[in-house]
């Protein structure tokens, strides 16, 4: 029998969830497993602590309103909670033909699909308005962020209905994106950024001046940290279908630390505006991926 | 080698199979998918190109094992065509001596073998000779040969018969015979060279070009066998000859002609034999190249078959076509049963004289149904019916067993027919008796069976009208020989095992139809007689070398005797050949078990017309060779052919070192691939 600690990572891997027929349902056991194994309340940081005041208006609800302020000023308050104050996810998934790649048990795609799926479970318990965009080289699909019911399933229908193709073009999505929203809110983004970093920030950081919460998990798989090849090797580019050739001594020597430079310098570009950069590989569980957005909202509150 | 073998094709085939898994395993393990190639950086080396190479050698390897492989199966050959000098007897030469009657002239037959022992004695000792007659058929005397001795033994040897020589025909033969041998040939053709022996066109006569002796490794070397031909006329000027020409006979005579190309007109005596015996002569003057009439009265001839024989009494060169031979068969007929239930009826009388007047060899004897005797069925060879329906079940069932022995009828149907449902003998429902659709308008014939023996030799069926006959529901064992308008027929014939029977659905009076009274009905008559009766006329006038045949005298078993008087064809024999060559002139005799024949066999006509071709024309013969003259051969650069050289022993080991390479090279890729994935 397996142990309360133990149960919840089980469910978490990659490998497992790719078992599980929909993406509600792994969204659903992946955010149940985790906040359990977290030992906390199920309703974190929901609807229990004091935010602020606001005047009534007409049309608010009279339950809310502080009769003890009133008692002392004659003033009707609102008494407004912290889980009162919604705020907009919207998921900016990379559905690449590169995200197609992957030689552990799921891709990167089918990854940041469980990824982006329980980010919208997580965030519609907490009753945020969620948004969704599917994009390649091209927006593929857009949901705006309300919190309508049934909104969840929109979204997970959305990530669950796109598949990897094409290139990838980071400027789109963002710009459209740009056009379509004023609200703040956060703003996460599943890629694995192969893309030159100053000209990807270069996109986000119209964002992030805006006043968006911007986090962006980096997913690469275990092949693409290490190459798995030991001889030259010509390889083809997915997105392009160029063919490159590498010798065998690149692969031992030069790969791994052409990588790391690349993920440093996306680090370093992001840090640079203020957003929150997680990489994460496609053989790990998902809570860590969880947490670290946790982490993030909680900072911005 | 045999490019076209099916395991052969087959291999060539399996080709494909190493070409289809290379360029499987070509893309699928030349290129590996990634992610993205943007932070790789290009090998300086194309390492994958070496790869490539090494697939393509592999590639190569393999295909070629298959190729060694297949090849093996077409049991390949080296044909070695290097220049050779010339070996002894590469050079064959065909003496074709000239056989034919006309070489029976004075001493042309002296000549020709004094001619071709001349040509032995002067060809190079290295060269091959061989000696071949030419008459009615082309024949080899013995194996190719440098032995002067022999050679000329065979030539002493030779026989000149009375066939006629066809060039053409000769040429047609010795180009079949040559044009596989892989030698020079030198024909020396040695003949009278009569201008009744050329064929009708003059390419006849040419020797074809025959095959390349160098195959396609050397094409420098290319080129064709000679062939030679060279013409010996024995005479070259037309040649004195009286010859009888036709000997026919005629009602009470006998018609002779006698043909002279003598110089000078000549009184010519002609005698008429008859069975050896004198009867008759004549003397008249004949023109130079003209020719006379000799009419002979003949008050009787003797019965059976009479020797008549034509014999001019001057003497010449060529005495042996000074007679002529022909054959009167004075055969009284033999009896034909024909049943009737009315002698005197007119049936009777045209079936009688049709009979008659056909002059089948056959008299019909009729006699009356209720008087026959079934037990005599069997003295005839076929039987005639004035109409079947007279035929009670008794007599069917004997005239059944007659017709399954081998026997045949020929019936005709009648109001004794109509009057029955079914008809006798054959059992076919008679539906009716139908009148032509139109009685002003009687039904006339449409379909006639012209391949039929009976009707065959036979015309004017379609001038026949019939107002009536039987229409009859046959079966499919019964054949329609000539139908009416209306699809029904009016002749058919019935097999029953061994014998066969003719129905004519109409009547034989002149009533029902005027058959009987057309001339075509003596003409059926007689055909049907011999048709039924199984025995072809035979041909009583031949010419030598012409084959009998003894089937067509009537019987498969014989005995024949030649004019010489030597049994050319025992009894004993003749289950063994039944092609009988009639080479001499005279008559053969003709034994058989119920009869006795003579033939006439003459020399063919055309052998005594002595003209010979102009000096021109065998110029033009000999000069029309459609390949380079023959190089004699004491000065010759010719090349000849080695034995083909086997090329397995090679072929192996190209194998062995293909494999080995293959398997290196092979292990070699296959270890660099299991470190790659």
């Amino acid at each position: 029998m397996s142990t309360p600690e133990s149960q919840p990572t089980r469910l978490l891997r990659p490998e497992v969830l790719s078992g599980l027929s929909t993406l509600d349902l792994v969204a659903r056991v992946v955010v149940e497993g985790f906040l359990i194994g977290m030992h906390r309340s199920p309703s974190f940081g929901f609807s229990q602590e004091f935010a602020e005041y606001r005047q009534y208006v007409e049309g608010d609800d009279l339950r809310y309103i502080d009769w003890n302020v009133y008692a002392r000023s004659e003033r009707t308050y609102i008494k407004r909670f912290l889980g009162e104050t919604n705020s907009h996810l919207v998921l900016l998934l990379d559905a690449s033909a590169s995200m197609g790649y992957g030689t552990a048990a799921v891709t990167k795609f089918q990854y940041g699909q469980y990824l982006a799926a329980c980010l919208a479970y997580l965030a519609s318990r907490q009753h945020d308005a969620i948004g969704c965009i599917i994009f390649d080289e091209e927006v593929r699909d857009y949901r705006p962020p309300t919190t309508r019911s049934g909104n969840l399933f929109s979204v997970l229908h959305t990530i669950d209905n796109a598949r990897p193709a094409h290139g990838t073009n980071l400027e789109k999505p963002f710009r459209q994106f740009a056009g379509m929203t004023s609200h703040r809110g956060m703003v996460v983004v599943i890629s694995d950024f192969y893309c030159d970093a100053e000209q990807m920030i270069e996109n986000v950081r119209p964002l992030a001046f805006k006043g968006q919460d911007i986090i962006l998990f980096q997913l690469l798989d275990p092949g693409e940290m290490n190459l798995p090849f030991a001889e030259a090797t010509l390889l083809e580019d997915a997105e392009t279908g160029n063919a490159v050739e590498v010798s065998g001594q690149f692969i031992r020597d030069g790969y791994s630390e052409k990588v790391q430079q690349h993920i440093e310098s996306i680090r370093k570009a992001v840090a640079g505006i203020g957003a929150d950069h997680v990489l994460v590989s496609t053989d790990e569980p998902l809570d860590q991926a969880l947490r670290n957005y946790l982490m993030f909202r909680q900072r911005r509150k | 080698m045999a490019l076209l073998a099916p395991l052969f094709l087959s291999g060539l085939l399996v080709i494909a199979l190493p070409i289809y898994l290379h360029r499987l395993q070509t893309q699928s393990t030349e290129r590996k998918r990634f992610s993205s190639t943007m932070l790789l950086e290009s090998s300086r080396q194309q390492v994958h190109l070496k790869k490539k190479l090494r697939y393509l050698l592999l590639l190569v390897l393999r295909v070629a094992l298959l190729g060694l492989l297949a090849l093996s199966f077409a049991k390949p050959v080296l044909e070695r065509n290097s220049v050779i000098e010339l070996k002894a007897g590469s050079v064959l030469h065909l003496l074709v001596i000239d056989t034919s009657f006309s070489m029976q002239y004075g001493n042309l037959a002296d000549h020709s073998r004094t001619e071709a022992r001349k040509i032995i004695a002067e060809l190079p000792e290295a060269d091959l000779a061989q000696v071949l007659t030419a008459s009615n058929t082309l024949e080899v005397l013995g194996e190719a040969d440098k032995d002067h001795n022999g050679l000329t033994g065979r030539i002493n040897s030779i026989h000149f018969g009375n066939g006629h020589l066809d060039y053409g025909v000769m040429m047609t033969s010795i180009n079949s015979l040559i044009k596989d041998a892989r030698q020079n040939i030198h024909i020396h053709l040695i003949s009278d060279f009569q201008t009744t022996g050329l064929p009708a066109r003059f390419a006849d006569l040419v020797p074809t070009a025959r095959g390349q002796y160098h195959t396609e490794l050397t094409p420098t070397a290319r080129g064709q066998y000679h062939t030679e031909l060279t013409l010996h006329p024995q005479t070259e000027q037309q040649q004195d000859n009286l010859y009888v020409d036709t000997i026919i006979p005629v009602e009470n005579g006998l018609d002779v002609g006698v043909r002279s190309n003598l110089a000078t007109a000549t009184e010519i005596r002609v005698a008429f034999k008859n069975n050896g015996v004198i009867v008759q002569e004549q003397s008249r003057t004949i023109e130079s190249g003209g020719q006379s009439r000799f009419m002979f009265t003949v008050s009787k001839y003797e019965d059976g078959d009479n020797r008549i024989e034509a014999v001019i009494g001057n003497t010449d060169e060529l005495i042996a076509d000074n007679t002529r031979y022909a054959v009167v068969d004075n055969t009284p007929p033999k009896p034909v049963l024909l049943l009737t239930s009315d002698t005197q009826g007119l049936p009777v009388k045209y079936l009688q004289t049709a009979v008659e007047a056909g002059k089948s060899g056959y008299r019909a004897e009729p006699v009356l149904i209720t008087e026959f005797d079934p037990r005599v069925l069997q003295r005839y060879s076929w039987i005639m019916i004035d109409d079947i329906g007279i035929i009670d079940s008794g007599l069917a069932t004997s005239l059944l067993e007659y017709l399954q022995g081998g026997g045949a009828i020929l019936a005709a149907s009648g109001e004794r027919a109509l009057a029955q449902s079914q008809l006798p003998l054959l059992n076919y429902p008679i539906r009716q008796a139908i009148l032509s659709a139109n009685d002003a308008k009687p039904g006339a014939v449409t379909g006639i069976d012209a391949s039929h023996p009976v009707l065959a030799g036979t015309s004017g069926w379609r001038d026949i009208n019939v107002s009536r006959y039987l229409d009859l529901v046959t079966d499919p064992q019964s054949h329609n020989m000539v139908s009416l308008d209306n699809g029904a027929a009016l002749i058919l014939e019935r097999k029953f095992g061994q014998g066969r029977l003719l129905l004519l659905t109409s009547s034989l009076d002149n009533r029902w139809n005027d058959l009987p009274v057309h001339p075509v009905f003596v003409n059926f008559i007689a055909e049907a007689a011999k048709y039924l009766s199984g025995r072809d006329q035979l041909k009583r006038s031949q010419v030598a070398g012409d084959y009998l045949q003894l089937i067509r005298s009537g019987t498969a078993a014989g005995q024949v005797i030649a004019p010489d008087g030597k049994t050319i064809l025992s009894l004993a024999d003749t289950h063994r050949s039944q092609q009988i060559p009639m080479d001499l002139p005279g008559f053969y005799q003709i034994y058989t078990s119920d009869s006795e024949h003579l033939i006439a066999v003459n020399p063919d006509l055309r052998e005594s017309d002595l003209t010979v071709m102009p000096v021109s024309d065998l110029d033009r013969w000999q000069q029309a060779l459609q390949g380079p003259a023959v190089i004699p051969s004491t000065q010759v650069d010719n090349k000849i052919e080695d034995d083909p050289v086997q090329l397995w022993p090679i072929l192996l080991i190209l194998l062995g070192i293909v494999v080995m390479v293959e398997s290196l090279l092979g292990n070699t890729y296959l270890g660099s691939g299991r470190g790659s994935v």
